[in-house]
């Protein structure tokens, strides 16, 4: 079972419209034989975002459709300190929410701050992964998402680009510092990305798209899916990047 | 349909490795006819004159396949210069410059005396572009306001995330081409609405990409099929004044 582990919900900038839908997107999904993802928030990713609470209800219910193959993540900004505490406790109480997503450079804080150390000390309690926007400096860097592995060795990071194009190395050098950094293959080249499969173990690697599940953009999914499965690999890597990885942070094995 | 690729490295690096043999066989296997080559890392930054004859003897061995473009760190000064000047007389189709392993900025003046001796000679200039903060999209723009009379190459269309700048830095410009490699499929689709297919021209970034996912991108979601002529080929046929 392939998952792709970065999606977003709803579509850039526009409300989402009603033929969205679970069985729509799972049917697009298989189209590039992809069986289920990762839904993260889109509209709660913003600065100008004050409550993130409806969005990640919203995504919940989605999800609620397929729940063998559908998984929700949900979004909070670290910036509003208790309320950012708040709704993070509130996810995992209500939904047993496993991933929590953070877009330093949308939601305009830097990683090595107080508040994100607060946010990560309280997903490291409840067992919450965060999966990051990276590769976009000043603030999203995977190096300064590593940092947070070795103050926090129970959480999970999830680098939600691998580095995109320009910083793919520090992505790998993160991955082999940490055991609990993983990389999320949605933006470097082959040639980075083959690095990352002879250098990372596959049990840190996965693969997203970051679709937006409105748009239903094939050139989008196509082309992330495309741009790993050219590289080559043994079928027990490939299983463990698509499936393996995902499963083990979503908790279903 | 004639395929052109505008972009792939050819030599032994440290980074990365390509033979001309393996250029040519995948040439052959993507139904690619010609290639725009240039040299691998460590040439780009250093020891330029070497990596630019690997690339002049694989262009004069396989003259109907392979493309040559020079480059030379502008902080060499007239060596450069000096530099390019060879390589455009020794058949260097256009000037290829890397600001990130290069060590310079798109609008530093460093840069100026190479990018001039391009224009004179009417040969495009490929820039690197895409990685902060030395080369953005606004800042290639201005530059090609200060040489109105160049034609330069927004190389990876300053990929990942500068997407929002490309359309507004092209547009702003008469003598700005966007090339496709590393990019998302979708983005060009937008790109090939919103500024017209005769500013984009494919290229594929070889050996650091794949060039079956690089071709496919453009085959699969440009739709109109002279847009895809234009994309593949026209365009940088007509940079390089090899035709229309």
């Amino acid at each position: 079972m392939a998952i792709d582990f970065h999606t977003h919900y709803g579509a850039w900038g526009s409300p989402r419209p009603a033929d969205d839908t679970p069985e729509r997107l799972l049917s697009f999904l298989g189209g590039q034989g992809v069986d289920g993802a990762l839904i993260a928030p889109l509209m709660g990713l913003f600065s100008h975002c004050t409550d993130p609470r409806p969005e990640n209800d919203e995504i919940v219910e989605y999800c609620s459709h397929a729940p063998d193959r559908l998984f929700p993540s949900f979004a909070v900004n670290p910036l509003f300190g208790q309320s950012a505490i708040d709704e993070i406790r509130r996810c995992k109480g209500e939904y047993d929410s496993r991933v929590l997503k953070l877009h330093p450079w949308l939601q305009g804080f830097p990683v090595s701050s107080p508040e994100m150390d607060r946010v990560a000390e309280v997903c490291q309690e409840l067992g919450i992964a965060i999966l990051f926007h990276d590769g976009t400096p000043v603030y999203c860097h995977a190096l300064q998402m590593a940092r947070l592995c070795r103050d926090f060795p129970g959480l999970t990071v999830i680098a939600g680009h691998a580095g995109l194009g320009d910083l793919a190395r520090e992505a790998i050098l993160a991955a082999r510092r940490y055991p609990n950094f993983i990389l999320c293959l949605c933006g470097p080249r082959e040639l980075g990305i083959a690095e990352m499969l002879e250098s990372v173990p596959p049990e840190q690697i996965c693969v997203g798209s970051d679709i937006f599940t409105s748009d239903y953009n094939e050139a989008v999914l196509w082309f992330r899916w495309a741009s790993f499965r050219a590289v080559e690999m043994a079928p027990e890597v490939r299983h463990a990047v698509e499936c393996g990885t995902p499963r083990r942070i979503l908790g279903l094995d | 349909m004639e395929i052109i690729d505008a972009h792939c490295h050819i030599g032994r690096g440290i980074n990365y490795s390509l033979s001309v043999y393996e250029l040519l066989k995948q040439m052959d296997e993507h139904g690619v006819t010609s290639a725009v080559a240039v040299p691998v890392d460590r040439f780009i930054a250093v020891d330029n004159a070497e990596g630019n004859d690997f690339v002049l003897e694989a262009a004069r061995s396989h003259p109907d396949r392979i493309i040559p473009f020079a480059t030379a760190n502008p902080w060499y000064g007239d060596r450069a210069v000096d530099e390019i000047r060879r390589c455009f007389d020794a058949g260097a189709a256009g000037l290829k410059l890397h600001p990130v392993l290069q060590g310079f900025s798109i609008i530093d003046r460093v840069c100026f005396p190479l990018v001039e001796e391009a224009v004179s000679r009417a040969k495009p200039v490929y820039f690197h572009t895409g990685t902060p903060v030395h080369c953005t999209p606004f800042q290639l723009t201005e530059l090609a306001m200060t040489y109105p009379d160049g034609q330069f190459i927004m190389g990876h269309t300053a990929y990942a995330d500068y997407w929002n700048d490309v359309s507004a830095a092209v547009k702003a410009v008469t003598n700005i081409s966007i090339e496709t490699s590393l990019h998302l499929a979708s983005f060009f689709k937008s790109l090939n609405d919103e500024l017209g297919a005769d500013k984009i021209i494919y290229g594929s970034d070889l050996p650091k990409t794949s060039m079956r996912v690089e071709i496919d991108k453009i085959s699969r979601y440009i739709e109109l099929e002279a847009d895809r002529e234009a994309i593949f080929a026209g365009n940088i046929r007509k940079l390089l004044g090899r035709g229309c």
